[in-house]
């Protein structure tokens, strides 16, 4: 089975929405978002998401590339969906994280094991100076420090939320644990901002049983964090 | 499953010939060779890896190529203008990539892009919000409001190219 998709974007697997590549229910054949196809490297796809602003409807797309980062060598990174601003990073945390948590690059593990390379090294931040050290969302769970997973770090993505956004003032990461997103600057203000909200009640599913958890669909600046 | 190589709908185009194409669909792809972006058509703007489509408010109506904006509490874009009120220079979402398309825009919100100059610009230098609505000035030091940097010099109303970065919010 080949796709070209000509007039309809040129990919290989066309156009799919952001729940059907990377929600956790996406492989539960029952599920709304269920797209469960053998992917090999260099398969490509167009990510789908979209938002209301004046009661209009408005798409965003991203281009994807399914990429086998294993070269050889001993460590194992897999395969993902990578694409611009989205990025292999090394999870510094236990017990891991979920799908749509933002992550922090606060620079606790010098000696990690095994080896990120240049890859970052981040986590939910559990304290308001890590939160001043945003990096990204995540787009893939982990389940132990050790991981390799990808974290978007630019561009429109969503992100689980705490407490109420608006439309015109930027986000930060909160400094829970929990991965959220919150207006609330950690610090001070201006502090560790990040991104603003595109859709500020976007639902995301937290587990293969399609919970639904509060979210937010933000626009990460992609750049410098506001560190002053 | 067999590969095949990614074809842009409507091949490579100079950013004229793409904003003349017709009967696009939702999801076409065209590499603009002005930009050197790949644009995905979503139905009412052409957009890139740099930016996000907004639908511009009735105040001002319609947007230029380089215009600078501001989002407002109902998600739509205005003419960003010089403030010393941070709450005002958080608003800033960033530079129309195209003229407004029916009511709509594509900004970008990092990247290199193209800005409209309030007055003569020296390169090197930071980029903040001009006190002309839509249009930026330069400072020879970043600090409060710096948007990003100068990548080239030229005249008032010019469109230059500037990086955009994180918009300094706090003083």
């Amino acid at each position: 089975m080949s796709y070209t998709f000509n007039e309809k974007g040129g990919t290989n697997y066309g156009i799919k929405t952001y729940n059907q590549i990377f929600s956790p229910d996406r492989g539960v054949v029952s599920s709304a978002s269920y797209w469960n196809p053998t992917l090999i490297s260099g398969d490509t796809v167009l990510c789908k998401m979209q938002y209301t602003h004046a009661s209009n409807v408005i798409e965003n797309y991203k281009l994807l590339t399914w990429y086998d980062f294993d070269q050889g060598g001993s460590v194992v990174y897999g395969a993902h969906w990578i694409g611009t601003g989205i990025y292999l990073c090394y999870c510094n945390e236990a017990s891991g994280w979920g799908v749509s948590e933002f992550v922090c690059q606060p620079s606790l593990e010098n000696t990690p094991t095994p080896s990120p390379g240049t890859r970052a090294i981040v986590q939910r931040a559990s304290i308001g100076t890590q939160a001043e050290k945003p990096m990204g969302v995540t787009l893939e769970p982990a389940s132990a420090k050790g991981d390799f997973a990808t974290v978007a770090m630019m561009g429109v993505w969503p992100a689980k939320r705490f407490g109420t956004l608006t439309l015109d003032s930027a986000t930060y990461s909160r400094s829970d644990s929990t991965g959220r997103v919150t207006a609330t600057q950690p610090v001070s203000y201006g502090s560790g901002a990040m991104s603003k909200a595109l859709d500020i009640n976007y639902p995301v599913v937290s587990d293969s049983e399609g919970s639904i958890v509060d979210g937010a669909l933000i626009c990460i600046w992609g750049t410098a964090a506001e560190q002053w | 499953m067999s590969y095949q190589a990614l074809p842009y709908t409507y091949g490579a185009r100079t950013e004229a010939q793409i904003d003349s194409i017709s009967g696009m669909r939702s999801g076409a792809t065209v590499f603009n060779t002005t930009s050197q972006y790949m644009e995905t058509y979503n139905g009412r703007v052409w957009m890139d890896e740099r930016s996000v489509c907004f639908k511009v408010a009735a105040e001002p109506g319609t947007v230029s190529k380089g215009q600078l904006l501001k989002t407002t509490s109902t998600g739509e874009v205005q003419l960003a203008v010089n403030s010393s009120s941070q709450g005002e220079r958080e608003k800033f979402c960033g530079v129309a990539t195209r003229a407004s398309v029916s009511g709509f825009v594509a900004v970008a919100h990092c990247g290199k892009v193209k800005a409209l100059a309030g007055g003569p610009i020296v390169r090197g230098r930071g980029a903040v919000i001009d006190g002309t609505a839509g249009r930026f000035d330069d400072v020879t030091s970043p600090a409060s409001g710096t948007l990003g940097m100068t990548l080239e010099t030229g005249s008032t109303g010019s469109l230059l190219w500037i990086a955009l970065q994180t918009i300094e919010i706090s003083n």
